[in-house]
């Protein structure tokens, strides 16, 4: 089965007066039809970045783009120009964002907004579009869905706008939606049902996901694979069950470490990671990671690892020298 | 291994049916007045040394909670009483100097390391203007006390001089939370303290509050909507629903045995970062979102999301009742006769 999207060594960088900051840096993505990939990581890691850069969203200049290879569905979008990107953009390729309260547009009303995208991939009549959006609207859960469809964004609640983010996202049917954090501005009850939508979504119309998110809760029920980025590098990447079961990167484990969870015993410390995350003008000549790790190794300082197989698990690739399990000289 | 500490004996706030409601003007098709009520009658003590954590979801009311009880917005009923040293304060009854005397007491670190503090003064401006309004110390002694919070909290004092925007998010809120301890409070009101940090520094600024509490026995009512925060630092939580504390439970008691289905469901849509556990637990998925505050509710405001809603639920509003030693829940599931045995 050949991949519904492959990126491969995508580096995205923003010039800036204190330096060049390499927000993407060398980044390898596949996603399989129907497959839902996680990529976590803080803020800062480069995540959003990687999903803008992926739908063709990061302007060139002042950015500045390069990848051996962007391709989705057979098609190399690495030197696509926008009115191709147009053709894929919302098409097959369909992205839900964070904020639901700034991504609608607060002039036109939800049947306008889910409308556009199948008047301009589709050649849809007026009448059919709206059609199509009523059922788009039932579809994501939005009651008395044909009245709705004359209502502006203001009317809605954060939940409901997130349901009429997802239904444009589902409009012309995509492969793949990335859903850059699409729960954060929402509460966890909300959360929830926002989830299940997505999950039904994937289950019933198989569409490939790539979810967004630095919550591990939400990547842990969701993700097939999980890619754990730090300073604009995937560190981490294998099956979400290996990853959260066994994870091989000291920032993974220290990262599950640090997150507090519901089912701990209540009292203790917290077990946070010590330091900054880095500045990505100015990152380090080795591993980016190493100045908080505690497994730190001479050689970490000197060169930057690159992510290769795990020995005995080759699904699993990890950007680090050291073995936890045997850490010479662990301070 | 923290200890319930009974909070009866040695309460240092009181909160007694304390009411915030807001006006909304009138409605324009009814003209009738359209009253919010963000607090719906709260009580709870909170013991010296204790740490309260109070969780709900964003329009609950839980922020608008500790802003009333420092008085930043007028308590519309109810009592707020500070007690210091065996000597009761009435905080909802002083005015002008004497509100600001006891604001000394009671502090309040925000959420927004990044609005909350001034960008045209330097570090050392911030944490002093608190010790310059209440006239404590020469501008000598102020730059030594400023120094000593600024390594209590674990910056550098070398940094005295510089300005918000050099430091970071954490670092940032360690500043804040320096300037709430600046004049030696006994209770700190934490509104949502971590929410905009990083994961991993997260629990940086969560250990400092535990290291500042042990030392300095402070008491705080923690504010967060993350339930597994509240759950490590808190002695007692309190889950709010609409202006109302539908149950009040020790932390592990809560935890454990969550009785009210609000809580329950909150409980069950909190995402666990473990695959197997996640996608094997049993999910309680609330239809709907909240209410608004503002509609004219008879019954349990909870009502109309609740999987084991009755009759009565509609009719008579269920009010927060000892279930036993250190649980409250206002349930009509859980009736006064059951209460009581």
């Amino acid at each position: 089965m050949t991949a519904l999207l492959d990126v491969v060594n995508l580096r995205t960088s923003f010039p800036t007066p204190s330096g060049l900051v390499r927000a993407v840096d060398g980044v390898n993505l596949k996603v399989e039809p129907g497959g839902s990939v996680g990529i976590v990581g803080e803020s800062g890691s480069g995540k959003s970045v990687l999903s803008l850069t992926i739908m063709g969203l990061v302007a060139c200049p002042p950015a500045i783009i390069t990848a051996d290879k962007i391709e989705f569905e057979g098609r190399d979008l690495s030197h696509a120009s926008q009115a191709q990107w147009r053709g894929v953009r919302g098409n097959r390729l369909a992205m839900i964002f964070q904020d639901p309260m700034t991504s609608l547009n607060p002039f036109l009303t939800v049947g306008d907004q889910l409308a556009e995208p199948l008047i301009v991939h589709r050649q849809a009549s007026a009448a059919d579009a709206r059609n199509k959006a009523k059922e788009l609207l039932q579809r994501v859960g939005i009651p008395a869905a044909s009245e709705r469809l004359d209502a502006y964004p203001h009317q809605f609640s954060g939940g409901m706008r997130q349901r009429v983010m997802i239904a444009m996202a589902m409009a012309c049917e995509p492969a793949l939606i990335i859903a850059d954090e699409p729960t954060t501005a929402l509460d966890v009850t909300v959360q929830a049902q926002i989830l299940d939508l997505m999950r039904e979504i994937r289950e019933s119309a198989g569409t490939a996901f790539v979810l967004i998110t630095h919550d591990m809760g939400v990547a842990a029920g969701f993700c097939d694979e999980i890619n754990v980025m730090y300073a604009g590098r995937v560190v981490e990447r294998g099956s979400t069950r290996s990853i959260f079961r066994d994870p091989r990167h000291p920032y993974t484990k220290a990262l599950l470490e640090s997150v507090p969870r519901l089912d701990d015993p209540p009292g203790g410390r917290f077990l946070p990671i010590p330091g900054q995350p880095p500045d990505l003008t100015s990152l380090p000549v080795g591993c980016s990671y190493a100045p908080r790790c505690r497994w730190v190794q001479p050689g970490c300082l000197e060169t930057a690892p690159t992510l290769v197989p795990v020995e005995n698990d080759p699904a699993r690739t990890k950007a680090c020298f050291v073995d936890m399990a045997d850490p010479k000289g662990q301070v | 291994m923290k200890s319930i500490i009974s909070t009866s004996a040695f309460p240092v706030l009181q909160v007694d049916s304390l009411r915030v409601l807001f006006d909304q003007g009138r409605d324009r098709a009814t003209g009738k007045r359209r009253i919010l009520r963000a607090v719906d009658g709260i009580s709870f003590e909170l013991g010296k040394g204790e740490t309260l954590g109070i969780v709900g979801e964003s329009g609950c009311g839980k922020s608008t909670l500790a802003r009333a009880i420092l008085r930043l917005v007028p308590i519309a009923s109810g009592s707020v009483t500070l007690s210091l040293d065996g000597k009761s304060t009435r905080v909802d009854q002083q005015e002008g100097s004497s509100l600001r005397g006891i604001r000394r007491h009671l502090q309040m670190v925000f959420q927004d390391p990044y609005a909350s503090l001034n960008p045209r003064m330097t570090v050392g401006d911030i944490l002093a203007e608190p010790l310059i309004i209440f006239n404590i110390g020469s501008r000598k002694d102020r730059m030594g006390m400023v120094q000593d919070l600024m390594k209590e909290v674990g910056l550098d004092p070398k940094h005295v001089l510089r300005y918000p925007h050099e430091f970071s998010g954490g670092q940032r809120q360690r500043i804040g939370i320096a300037r709430a301890l600046a004049l030696n409070p006994q209770v700190l009101l934490c509104d949502e303290p971590v929410s905009a940090l990083d994961v991993s520094v997260r629990s940086q600024v969560l250990n400092l509050l535990l290291d500042l509490q042990e030392r300095r026995g402070l008491s705080y009512l923690f504010i967060a909507h993350d339930l597994a925060v509240v759950k490590r630092i808190s002695h007692r939580v309190g889950v709010m629903y609409l202006g109302k504390m539908v149950e009040l439970a020790s932390s592990d008691d809560l935890y454990a045995h969550p009785q009210h289905p609000y809580t329950q469901a909150l409980l069950s849509a909190i995402p666990v970062p473990d695959p197997e556990i996640e996608r094997s637990r049993e999910r309680i998925i609330l239809s709907g979102d909240l209410p608004s505050p503002s509609d004219e509710c008879v019954g349990c405001a909870f009502a109309s999301r609740c999987r084991q809603v009755m009759a009565r639920c509609r009719e008579v509003m269920p009010i927060l009742e000892r279930k036993d030693a250190d649980h409250q829940v206002a349930c009509h599931l859980y009736p006064s006769e059951s209460i009581q045995a």
